[in-house]
């Protein structure tokens, strides 16, 4: 398989989840929280495509809308840290000395705990809500990009047409955003989508242990969770979820591979960890 | 030697700054934190409503009539003194709890290191050496499938082979240390195959350098030298890797604990969610900080210890 | 004579060496002058730090001691308007053509960042660069390329249109024919010393070039061990 046609492939995926999500009211069968006491955990039938829950509900339904919360948080979350990781990364690669040495402690308090501990404590104080659980994953999510664009701010500034384009004295920022920034754009990139791929599945992982996305709210994560008890008798409860969850961090994460394949870019493996 | 000593004074004060930055993190958490303390702790029985006066009297005990700075210091203070702090929910000493549960946590989060450096490091040295088998085009196919798969889910099959299926290995609670071995498996299987793969790049590139292809030509035959050569220089990233992946082992000991009803930090910290016990999730983050600093500090070492030129002050 | 375009005058500078304690100095008491009209060479094997003299000007990197002034006035004491007029009037080209212009970039926009920075609206940019290009032996096409499509000598004498496009008084050029073959670096040098009669433009060259030195300038200035000695053995060019 050539790397173009696999890359538009996991594209495609993607583009089919996302869009799932979007239009899911449209396509949705029956309503993801209508309660049905009389019909649970029922097999698939043609009413139901993949049965009901232990409350009755669709699960063909939840299952569609079950991506939503996630990624929408998860897109919105990467963003910010993006602009974050961005501004701050370039402030400290651009400046260096106090600023960079300060920065750095501000990014190694974030990078000196796991991305799950630092979440958990986060929604755990403030409550599980979508606002919590996007704070956490800016939290988690900041570091790991302020530190690429540090490193290469930090090998940019002193080529040659960087100071080529000093004598023309232009405003403070100009070399940055002109000149540099776009530079960093494929690795970026990369990194962005390699980010937005390891939220998808924190928040799932939140949401499976409680807090994260909180019951009736159709999310995978709780979909899994809640799947358990009943799984012998009714295993599309989980099923159902647990393979969306995977289709959509798998083409994440592998148009995050091919595009980095494809950009022979400065980010290593080690940083899809943090 | 006194090179020697000022990076490691380095890496260590690095170490401490980021520590105070964590308490910093851990102190605010407790802030922003909805509710009054001071009721928390009077109404802790959710039976007495508390009465101004008494609330007020709890709220200077608790210092926090002063300014955000002070209490800082104050809280700063009692932790330097080993006074976690007081639990909400059971208004007993934090510490009491951690002592208890530090263990646990820890020990699953070694056992799923070790199990991912046994697998990385030999599996990584075997596909390098097979470069382009089949066995080699399998594995980097099914990277990105597992890499995936969130731990949870990997938890939850396990737990169905294991303990439905097949009957071999606990499945819930702490019985033994064989009950760690699912949950570890869960928490490092994820994570096996990307190390691997990394691995096996560090070592195919290695097997490019002079310093291999002279040892090759001294008639060194090509697994020796690949193990003697090629592999302390392909350890260096790894290392970083192993140690970063360890970070993340910490943190998803939490899901594990969860799934497999183990008495550690995760299932603890999850608990105090649910009775909004805001000390212990503040005791928490600082734990967790502390052995996350501690893994810093010894991968350091390692990388001392393995890359000598890095003894050097730069 | 009236005071030089560009002076220095005994300007120092050294660094801490990486491994030693002690201070290194790229050169010491380095001085020369370049006044109106004049093509001046700094000659001296590459490597010793000429550059260095060229970033100074801009205040791209420090120096210890010793005075550098434009037009009688001390650099660093320029107000901002007047600083702004110096860096238009001085261009330069620095040594390594492959680095010069950012590799994203399509060189059509290059071109046109000095005179968009110095905010020069006077004339149509398109007319102006399709001019200077023609001046250098260069065809329009290039343009719409990105500098690794292009060899080192195009991005030299690119390098040098760009300069002349915000009408310099004086050039500082660094190395700036190195990549060109003898037919095209002459028609260069041609060039240089056209616009030095016919416009007053003011030249500083560096190069480790004896013949071209020789034959290019008016006054010589030699590197020896990192000071600065008028080489009284030369054969002065005069004007023609």
């Amino acid at each position: 398989m050539s790397r173009d046609s696999a890359l538009r492939i996991a594209a495609g995926m993607l583009i089919a989840v996302a869009a799932m999500s979007l239009l899911a009211p449209v396509i949705a069968p029956a309503s993801p929280i209508a309660v049905d006491m009389s019909l649970r955990n029922a097999p698939p039938s043609s009413a139901h495509w993949l049965g009901t829950d232990t409350l009755g509900r669709d699960v063909a339904s939840r299952v569609i809308y079950g991506g939503r919360g996630a990624l929408a948080i998860s897109f919105g979350a990467t963003l910010i840290s993006m602009v974050i990781g961005i501004a701050l990364g370039s402030l400290a690669g651009w400046f260096g000395k106090f600023t960079d040495t300060a920065i750095q402690v501000f990014m190694s308090i974030f990078q000196g705990l796991p991305g799950l501990t630092i979440s958990i404590a986060i929604v755990g104080v403030m409550g599980a809500s979508n606002l919590s659980i996007s704070v956490a994953m800016v939290a988690t999510g900041w570091s790991g990009i302020s530190r690429v664009v540090r490193s290469q701010i930090r090998n940019l500034r002193n080529e040659q047409f960087v100071e080529a384009a000093k004598v023309y004295l232009p405003a403070p920022g100009y070399l940055i955003v002109r000149h540099l920034l776009p530079l960093t754009m494929p690795t970026l990139v990369v990194l962005a989508t390699q980010r937005m791929g390891r939220m998808i599945l924190m928040i799932a992982s939140l949401s499976f242990i409680g807090v994260g996305l909180q019951p009736p709210t159709p999310d995978w994560g709780v979909m899994i969770q809640d799947g358990r008890q009943y799984f012998a008798q009714q295993p599309w409860a989980l099923l159902g979820p647990a393979v969306m969850l995977f289709i959509a961090s798998f083409s994440v994460a592998r148009l995050g591979e091919l595009l980095r394949d494809r950009w022979d870019t400065f980010s290593d493996d080690a940083m899809a960890v943090r | 030697m006194t090179n020697l000593l000022r990076v490691l004074a380095r890496h260590l004060i690095q170490g401490v700054l980021t520590l105070l930055g964590i308490t910093v993190l851990s102190f605010l958490l407790g802030h922003i934190a909805p509710g009054d303390p001071a009721y928390a702790i009077l109404g802790s029985d959710g039976v007495t409503v508390p009465t101004e006066e008494q609330v007020q009297v709890v709220r200077e005990s608790l210092g926090l009539d002063r300014s955000v700075v002070e209490q800082y210091f104050l809280w700063l203070g009692q932790l330097f003194r080993g006074n976690i702090g007081v639990s909400f929910m059971t208004n007993r000493l934090i510490e009491q709890e951690l002592l208890a549960r530090i263990p646990v946590t820890v020990q699953l989060s070694l056992l799923a290191i070790t199990f991912l450096v046994l697998t990385s490091l030999p599996l990584g040295l075997f596909l390098a050496l097979h470069k382009d088998s089949l066995l080699d085009h399998l594995f980097l196919g099914l990277t990105s499938l597992f890499s995936a798969v969130p731990g949870f889910l990997v938890a939850l099959v396990l737990i169905l082979i294991f303990a439905e299926g097949l009957r071999l290995l606990p499945t819930s609670g702490l019985n033994g240390p064989t009950s760690l071995i699912l949950p570890a498996l869960a928490i490092s299987l994820g994570s096996m195959t990307q190390i691997t793969r990394v691995l096996r790049a560090e070592l195919l590139a290695a097997f490019g350098t002079e310093y291999f292809q002279s040892a090759r030509a001294k008639g060194f035959p090509f697994r020796f030298a690949a193990v003697k050569h090629a592999l302390p220089n392909a350890m260096s990233s790894v290392l970083t890797l192993w140690g970063n992946y360890f970070i993340a082992i910490l943190g998803g000991s939490a899901v594990a604990e969860s799934i497999f009803a183990l008495p550690g930090l995760g299932q603890w910290v999850l608990k105090s969610i649910n009775s909004h016990d805001y000390p212990a999730i503040q005791a928490y983050v600082l734990v967790m900080g502390v052995l996350c600093l501690m893994i810093f500090l010894v991968v350091d070492l390692l990388q001392l210890a393995i890359q000598p030129r890095l003894r050097r002050a730069s | 004579m009236s005071a030089p375009l560009i002076e220095f005058a005994q300007v120092t500078k050294s660094f801490a060496g990486p491994l030693t304690r002690s201070r290194h100095q790229v050169f010491a008491n380095v001085s020369f002058t370049v006044h109106e009209g004049e093509i001046v060479s700094l000659f001296g094997p590459s490597g010793c730090g000429k550059s260095t003299l060229l970033r100074m000007f801009y205040q791209l990197t420090s120096w210890d001691s010793g005075r550098i002034t434009y037009q009688g006035t001390d650099i660093t004491s320029l107000p901002k308007s007047a600083r702004r007029e110096m860096h238009r009037a001085v261009q330069v080209v620095f040594q390594d053509p492959r680095n010069a212009f950012n590799p994203r970039w399509l060189i059509r926009r290059s071109m046109a960042e000095p005179l968009k920075l110095f905010k020069i609206v006077t004339t149509n940019h398109q007319t102006l660069i399709g001019e200077k290009l023609a001046l250098l032996g260069l065809e329009d096409g290039l343009l719409d390329r990105r500098p690794h499509q292009l060899s080192g000598g195009q991005l030299q004498r690119l390098a040098l249109a760009r300069c002349l496009l915000v009408s310099p008084r004086c050039l500082l050029l660094d190395e700036a024919s190195s990549m060109l073959d003898l037919s095209v670096q002459a028609r260069m040098m041609e060039l240089v010393k056209s616009l030095r009669t016919d416009e007053g433009i003011s030249v500083l060259l560096i190069s480790h070039d004896r013949d071209l030195v020789q034959a290019m300038s008016d006054r010589i200035y030699s590197f020896h061990d990192g000071t600065l000695s008028t080489d009284i053995a030369h054969t002065s060019d005069s004007s023609k």
